[in-house]
C-alpha cells in the first residue's frame, strides 16, 4: 500500500490558476519576456503568486485561497491590474484566451529550468505545442475519499466547463472550427484523459504508487488529466477550461465548480458510477468542437440535448446551493451565456469577421483582458 | 588581338567593364556574391551582415576600388528602397505609449546623445580639428546605425528588453544626429567659405527644409497609405503590395525633393504604429524582399567606408570610437538600475549601441555633403571609424542579443 498523503483542506474553498499570454505590442505575436515580467512581479501588493510556465511566452497567475466568489474575484482583479501595469513598463501586453491565434509553435522557447528542460527532452515538439492557456480551478476537499468521489461526479460536467470557457477558435493562423482547439494540444500527451475509476483514496494511492514504481511518473504533475487530485493542497483540480477572456468569467467558472461541489457533497445518495465515462469522450469532443451548441448525451437516460441546455437545467437545480454560497450572480451570468449559446470563442470569431486580421484578434484579447468590467461578460 | 586580364577589367572601376555597366547585372552579381559571403559567415556563427559589409570593404574604397562612386550611384535606387524598408520596420516598432511610460529611456537617450557629442568633440579637438569640424563630426557619430540594429534584430529574431531599447535609442539618437548634423553643416561651410550673418541664416534654411520637409512628406504619405489601406483590405498580399508602393513612392518623392529618406521613413513608421487606432494598416515585415535589398545595401555601405592606415588618421579614428563607446556605456550603466533592465544587461545595451554605418554619412549629410567631403582629413577619420565599426558593430550587437538571451538564433544553434 502506498503512503500518498492527502492533506485535507477546508471543504469548498477555492483557488484559481490562469495561464496567460505575453504579447508584444508590435504585431501582437507572443513574446519571450515572461522572465522579465516575473522579476517585475516578484513583490505583489495582494494575495497570490505569479509563476513561469513551460515556454517563455506564458505566465501563470495563482490566487490565494478563498471561501467566497466575491473575494476570489477581487483577488483576480487585483492580480490582473498589477500584471497589466508592470507589463506596460516592459512594452508587453497580457491576454486571456485558450490559444494565441497566429503564433507558430516552432518559435517558442522553453523556459529555463530543470523541469521544463526535462519536459522538452521527453516530449519534443509537444512541449512547445503546449503553449496553450488554461484555467485550473481548485476546490477544497475534507479527505482523499471525498476528492476521489467528487472527481468522478464532476466528470459528468466536464463538457459544460469546456463549452462555457471555450476561447480558442484560432490556432496557427487558422480557424480550427473548434470552440476550444486548446484541448487538442493536451490530448496528445500520453497521460491525458481521465483518472482511472478508483473509488477510495487508498485505491488511488496504490495506483499512483505502481505508476511511480514502473517509472512512468515522478509526481502528480505528470498526469495531464481533465480533473486530478492535488494531495498536497487537499483539493481537486479542474484543468479543462480555456483561460477565459476576462477575470470575471474565470471567477464565475470557479463559482460554478464550487456550487456543483456543494450540491454533490449535500447529496450523499449519489455514488460515482463507471458508466459516466461511457459517453465522456463523445460529450467532451462535442463541447470542444461545437461549444454550447454541441450535443450532450446523458448516460443515465440516454437523452440527447445541447450542452447549453444541459447547463441551464443544471444551474436551475443549483439556485439554493448558490444562495448559500453567494454564487447566484456569477451563475446567472453563466446561465445567460448558456441560454444564448454564446461563449468567448463566438466573440473572437466576431472580432475576426469584423477585422479579417488575427493580429487584431490578439490585440482585442489583450484589450478585453486589461479593461473587462465587473459584469462577468467580455466587452466586444 | 586584345589580351584580357582581370586588372584591365577593373582598371577604372566597374564602369570600365561593359557587362557591369548595367545596374541590373551589377545588382545580380553583388547579390549572389554577397549572399555567398553572408551565408559563409553565418555557418561560422557570425552575422550574415558582416559578410556583406566585408565584401563591400574588399570591393570598395578600402579595398580594390572596383565598386567606385559611380557604380554605387547606379545602385542608389535599390539601396534607398532597402534602407527605406528597414527604417519603416524600425519606425513601426517604436511604441510611443511605451516610450512615454518608460521615462528612463529618455534620460538614457539624452545622456548618451549629449555625452557622445561631448566626448567625440573633445577627442577630435585633441587631434587638431577645428571646433566646427569637431562639432559636426561628433554630431554625426551620435547616431547608432538604425539599419544595422534593425537588420540584426531581425536576423537574430531578437525579442526582449535589450533589443526593444536598442531599437528605440537608435531611432532617437539617429534623429538627434540628423538634426544636429544638418544644423552644424552650414556652420562648417561658414567656417570654410566665410560670409555674414545673412549667409548663416540662408544656410540654416536648408536644414529646416530637410527636417520639416521630410516630416511633412512622411505625414502626407502616411495619410495616403491609410486612405488606400481602407480599399486594399487587410489580406497579407494586399497590404504588402500597398506598403511596397508607398515605400517606393516615398523614396521617389524624397529623391525628387532632395529630402531625407531616414526622416521620412521613420515618420511614416512611427505614424503607422501610433496614429492608426483602427489598425487599417497591418504590421508589415518585408522578409525575403527586404533581405535581397539588404545584401546590396550593406555591400554598398561597406564599399563607401574607407579605411586609412595612416597613423594620424587611425589614432584619431580610434580615439573617436573609444570616446563614442564610453559615452554610450556611461549613461546606460548609471540609469539601468532604475529600469527593468538591471545592471547585468545595461552593459549589453551599451555595447549594442556601437554600430555606425556608412549610411550615417549618406543619410545624414547627403545631399549637402560637399562641405563635409571637402575636408579630406575629417572625412578620412570618419570613414576609417566607419570601416572599423561596420565590421565590429554587427558582431557586438549579436554578442549583446545572445548574451541577453534574446536571440532565437541562439536556440537554433
Amino acid at each position: 500500500m502506498s503512503s500518498l498523503i492527502f492533506a485535507a483542506s477546508k471543504p469548498l474553498t477555492l483557488g484559481v490558476e490562469l495561464e496567460l499570454q505575453c504579447l508584444n505590442t508590435r504585431d501582437y505575436d507572443l513574446t519571450t519576456t515572461a522572465q522579465d515580467l516575473l522579476k517585475q512581479l516578484a513583490k505583489l501588493p495582494c494575495e497570490g503568486e505569479i509563476k513561469p510556465e513551460i515556454t517563455q511566452s506564458m505566465i501563470e497567475l495563482n490566487t490565494g485561497i478563498h471561501e467566497r466568489h466575491e473575494t476570489l474575484l477581487a483577488n483576480l482583479v487585483a492580480l490582473r491590474d498589477v500584471m497589466v501595469e508592470k507589463a506596460e513598463l516592459l512594452n508587453v501586453r497580457v491576454a486571456g484566451g485558450g490559444t494565441h491565434p497566429f503564433q507558430m509553435w516552432s518559435d517558442r522557447r522553453i523556459f529555463e529550468g530543470e523541469r521544463y528542460e526535462m519536459l522538452w527532452k521527453k516530449f519534443g515538439y509537444l512541449a512547445k505545442q503546449f503553449t496553450v492557456f488554461g484555467q485550473h480551478v481548485h476546490v477544497g476537499c475534507a479527505s482523499g475519499d471525498e476528492a476521489v468521489r467528487l472527481i468522478h461526479l464532476m466528470s459528468e460536467h466536464i463538457p459544460a466547463f469546456v463549452a462555457l470557457a471555450a476561447a480558442s477558435p484560432f490556432y496557427q493562423n487558422q480557424d480550427t472550427q473548434f470552440a476550444s482547439s486548446r484541448l487538442t494540444a493536451i490530448n496528445a500527451f500520453p497521460l491525458s484523459g481521465t483518472m482511472p475509476f478508483v473509488t477510495t483514496w487508498s485505491e488511488f494511492a496504490d495506483y499512483y504508487g505502481s505508476m511511480q514504481r514502473m517509472g512512468i511518473i515522478e509526481s502528480m504533475k505528470d498526469f495531464y488529466w481533465d480533473i486530478r487530485p492535488k494531495p498536497e493542497f487537499g483539493t481537486i483540480e479542474l484543468r479543462i477550461c480555456d483561460t477565459p477572456l476576462t477575470v470575471e468569467k474565470a471567477a464565475a467558472l470557479a463559482a460554478y465548480a464550487q456550487t456543483l461541489a456543494h450540491a454533490m457533497r449535500n447529496d450523499r445518495s449519489s455514488a460515482p458510477v463507471e458508466n459516466v465515462y461511457a459517453a465522456y469522450r463523445h460529450n467532451r469532443f462535442n463541447a470542444a468542437r461545437y461549444g454550447l451548441g454541441g450535443e450532450w448525451i446523458d448516460v443515465k437516460t440516454g437523452e440527447r440535448c445541447e450542452i447549453g441546455q444541459m447547463i441551464c437545467r443544471t444551474i436551475d437545480s443549483l439556485w439554493k446551493n448558490a444562495e448559500t454560497l453567494g454564487t447566484t450572480e456569477p451563475l446567472q451570468v453563466l446561465y445567460r451565456a448558456a441560454a444564448a449559446r454564446r461563449n468567448d470563442a463566438d466573440l473572437l470569431r466576431e472580432v475576426y469577421a469584423q477585422t479579417h486580421s488575427f493580429a487584431d484578434v490578439a490585440h482585442r484579447q489583450a484589450d478585453i483582458w486589461a479593461t473587462s468590467g465587473s459584469t462577468g461578460e467580455a466587452r466586444a | 588581338m586584345h589580351s584580357f586580364v582581370l586588372s584591365d577589367l577593373f582598371a577604372s572601376g566597374l564602369d570600365g567593364a561593359p557587362w557591369f555597366s548595367s545596374p541590373l547585372i551589377l545588382f545580380a552579381a553583388l547579390l549572389l556574391a554577397g549572399y555567398a559571403c553572408g551565408e559563409g559567415l553565418r555557418r561560422l556563427g557570425l552575422p550574415r551582415l558582416t559578410g556583406y559589409i566585408v565584401l563591400g570593404l574588399v570591393l570598395g574604397d578600402s579595398g580594390f576600388g572596383w565598386l567606385d562612386v559611380a557604380s554605387r550611384a547606379s545602385l542608389r535606387l535599390f539601396v534607398d528602397v532597402g534602407l527605406a524598408l528597414l527604417l519603416l520596420e524600425l519606425g513601426q516598432r517604436l511604441d510611443l505609449q511605451w516610450m512615454r511610460r518608460e521615462r528612463w529611456l529618455w534620460v538614457i537617450a539624452v545622456g548618451e546623445i549629449g555625452l557622445t557629442w561631448l566626448l567625440g568633440f573633445t577627442a577630435l579637438t585633441l587631434f587638431d580639428f577645428s571646433h566646427a569640424e569637431a562639432a559636426f563630426l561628433a554630431a554625426v557619430v551620435v547616431s547608432t546605425s538604425p539599419v544595422v540594429v534593425m537588420y540584426m534584430t531581425r536576423e537574430e529574431g531578437a525579442d526582449g528588453q535589450v533589443s526593444n531599447r536598442v531599437l528605440a535609442l537608435s531611432a532617437i539618437n539617429s534623429l538627434a544626429a540628423f538634426v544636429g548634423a544638418t544644423i552644424l553643416l552650414p556652420l562648417l561651410r561658414y567656417e570654410r567659405e566665410g560670409g555674414g550673418m545673412t549667409e548663416i541664416a540662408r544656410m540654416l534654411q536648408h536644414p529646416a527644409y530637410l527636417l520639416l520637409g521630410s516630416i511633412f512628406l512622411g505625414i502626407a504619405v502616411f495619410v495616403l497609405f491609410r486612405f488606400c489601406a481602407r480599399w486594399f483590405g487587410k489580406s497579407t498580399n494586399a497590404q504588402f503590395v500597398l506598403a511596397m508602393g508607398m515605400v517606393i513612392l516615398a523614396v521617389g518623392i524624397a529623391h525628387a525633393l532632395e529630402l531625407s529618406v531616414l526622416c521620412t521613413m521613420l515618420t511614416i513608421g512611427l505614424l503607422v504604429k501610433n496614429a492608426d487606432p483602427s489598425r487599417r494598416i497591418r504590421h508589415i515585415e518585408f522578409g525575403v524582399t527586404s533581405e535581397v535589398l539588404c545584401v546590396i545595401l550593406f555591400i554598398v555601405a561597406g564599399a563607401s567606408a574607407h579605411f586609412t592606415g595612416a597613423p594620424g588618421i587611425l589614432a584619431a579614428a580610434t580615439a573617436l570610437i573609444v570616446a563614442r563607446l564610453v559615452a554610450k556605456l556611461i549613461p546606460v550603466y548609471a540609469i539601468a538600475p532604475l529600469t527593468p533592465l538591471g545592471l547585468s544587461r545595461a552593459g549589453l545595451l551599451g555595447i549594442a549601441l556601437a554600430p555606425l554605418s556608412g549610411f550615417t554619412a549618406l543619410v545624414l549629410v547627403d545631399p549637402s555633403a560637399e562641405a563635409f567631403a571637402s575636408s579630406g582629413r575629417l572625412i578620412a577619420v570618419f570613414l576609417t571609424a566607419v570601416a572599423i565599426l561596420e565590421v565590429v558593430g554587427p558582431l557586438l550587437v549579436q554578442f549583446a542579443f545572445r548574451r541577453a538571451r534574446e536571440s532565437h538564433a541562439l536556440e537554433e544553434a
